[in-house]
């Protein structure tokens, strides 16, 4: 595989793939921290 | 009466719906054509780029000016940008609702295709021009249209939890097991590495070309749902502890994620099952338009699947119900869209939905009948669809761009903090964005599609065309400005 294809696939797949699972796991985190607030009633 | 308030029930709730606005048709019909007309690996690098430029940032003003304001696009706008600019938000309104009465059309060619594929006719078709031609210029698109709609009805019929939520919560996965089995059983196909290689070899001198830059923009504008005012419709369910920078994050890479996934099975199997003629197919053959690819193209290549006709049975199979359950998740959010207009100007909700039901049915029978006057629309409303950007871009700055940042992005709820960097995307170049878009398209209208008729306002893809529906549209919206502006904030017994 050429290094271009290779740096390309890294990039691509890095940012949205590795961004969407690193977004994700920052989600899950928060989400459990929030878990314990209760949700303050809506108007 | 007054409606019951209703909210999504969680977070992942909320994601997943959202992740079903923005995934539809076009992350697996028009994503793998345009990378195959742009280069291959030169138009993904851009097309991450402005993933951060374009989409992370409206779909982030979307979010917050639904969850802040409550209201959807016309009380939206109103309250953001102020009251004589809610004809802005009407407008934005419009081009989603326009584009559903066409695209429930599309949804409804998805159902017969899977239909098809269910019987097995699909894989045992000689010639699959003559059924796609046949089916097209006949009238049963009305009837399938006609299904989409009452699918899209029934689910929002149900409500914001057990329609919108659940329906997107059982689907929107469904799809992703789906374009994983597609996915698998396509980069384990003799010769598709030479496929996923072309999807991700980028080469210097089209990189280099500003039209893949504007491409790949485009490509954004369209696919990921920003700049609509759908995700602005749903995130005025959202609970008011709910996140907006890590959610419209989590929505925006979801949705390319799902391009990728697409583009991956759809490189390999057209380099495994049509070697050498596959990409030139893809490039300029029937496989070149998005309809061509998913309703001609591809249907040949299922044929050639090794391991008989119970196996292409399958593959087309399930290949038509991830793209129909794409389709109906989008769907569900144009009709949401409309409705929430209603409702907001005081009409109940269930009066609201027929409304919009049978508007919608009635509208979309001439994209059913034809293809030119569905071409048209796709062409005026898409285009339309960068104004839409375009006004959510101005109202932010109408309102104050750091002022809606602190209250409304990073106010009650938020996760993470949105630093300074959104006041410079938003206010400058989410609007120079737009510019370049409207004046690229035009100016391809002009020296490209239609070099004699482009002004002409009856020519399907002229710029004159635009101009008369757009213009009129606004002339509309503005001369009713303080009718819907009473209608929406000052209802009795409302603020």
């Amino acid at each position: 595989m050429e290094l271009r294809t290779l740096l390309t696939m890294i990039f691509t797949v890095g940012m949205v793939w590795g961004g969407f699972l690193y977004i994700l796991l920052k989600a899950l985190k928060k989400e459990r921290e929030k878990e314990s607030i209760p949700e303050r009633p809506s108007s | 009466m007054a409606e019951k308030k209703e909210f999504f029930t969680s977070r992942w709730g909320m994601i997943l719906s959202v992740i079903g606005i923005a995934v539809g048709t076009g992350n697996i019909w028009r994503f793998s054509r345009i990378v195959a007309q742009n280069g291959g690996g030169s138009f993904l690098i851009p097309w991450v780029i402005f993933l951060f430029l374009w989409s992370i940032p409206l779909i982030i003003a979307e979010f917050a000016i639904g969850k802040y304001t409550r209201y959807g696009n016309i009380g939206g706008i109103a309250k953001i940008a102020g009251e004589k600019f809610a004809w802005m938000g009407a407008f934005i309104g419009f081009v989603a609702t326009a584009i559903m009465f066409y695209y429930s059309v599309v949804t409804g060619w998805c159902i017969k295709y899977l239909s098809q594929a269910i019987t097995g006719t699909l894989v045992t078709t000689q010639d699959h021009i003559a059924l796609w031609n046949s089916f097209t210029h006949s009238y049963e698109p009305i009837f399938f249209h006609f299904i989409a709609m009452a699918l899209g009805a029934l689910v929002i019929y149900r409500g914001v939890v057990s329609g919108i939520e659940r329906t997107n919560r059982i689907l929107i996965p469904s799809l992703l097991v789906i374009l994983l089995i597609l996915a698998l059983r396509a980069v384990t196909l003799e010769g598709a590495w030479e496929g996923i290689t072309y999807f991700f070899t980028p080469d210097l001198g089209t990189l280099l070309d500003y039209k893949v830059w504007l491409a790949a923009l485009t490509q954004n504008a369209w696919d990921t749902g920003a700049g609509w005012g759908l995700i602005l419709t749903y995130a005025c369910y959202a609970r008011q502890k709910e996140d907006i920078a890590l959610n419209a994050s989590l929505t925006a890479l979801g949705n390319n994620s799902v391009s990728l996934l697409a583009g991956i099975t759809i490189f390999s199997t057209v380099f495994a099952l049509s070697p050498g003629e596959g990409i030139k197919e893809l490039i300029s053959g029937q496989g070149s338009t998005n309809t061509g690819l998913a309703f001609i193209f591809l249907p040949q290549l299922f044929e050639k699947l090794p391991g008989g006709i119970f196996v292409q049975g399958f593959f087309s199979t399930i290949f038509f119900l991830g793209l129909t359950f794409a389709a109906i998740t989008s769907l569900i959010s144009m009709i949401e869209l409309a409705v929430k207009t209603f409702v907001d100007m005081g009409l109940e909700r269930r009066r609201a939905l027929v409304f919009v039901c049978v508007l919608g049915f009635l509208f979309g029978i001439p994209s059913a009948l034809s293809m030119t006057f569905f071409e048209n629309q796709d062409w005026v409303w898409g285009i339309g669809l960068m104004i839409s950007g375009g006004f959510i871009s101005f109202a932010i700055i109408k309102h104050g761009t750091d002022k809606f940042r602190q209250v409304a992005v990073n106010g009650e709820g938020s996760d993470v903090k949105v630093g300074k960097w959104y006041n410079v995307v938003i206010s400058w170049l989410v609007p120079l964005q737009v510019m370049v878009l409207i004046v690229w398209w035009f100016s391809l209208a002009i020296t490209s599609f239609d070099t004699e008729g482009w002004w002409n306002p009856f020519n399907t893809y002229s710029v004159g065309t635009c101009v008369l529906q757009w213009g009129v549209v606004m002339a509309v919206f503005i001369l009713l400005n303080k009718q819907m502006v009473r209608r929406t904030l000052y209802q009795k017994g409302v603020k």
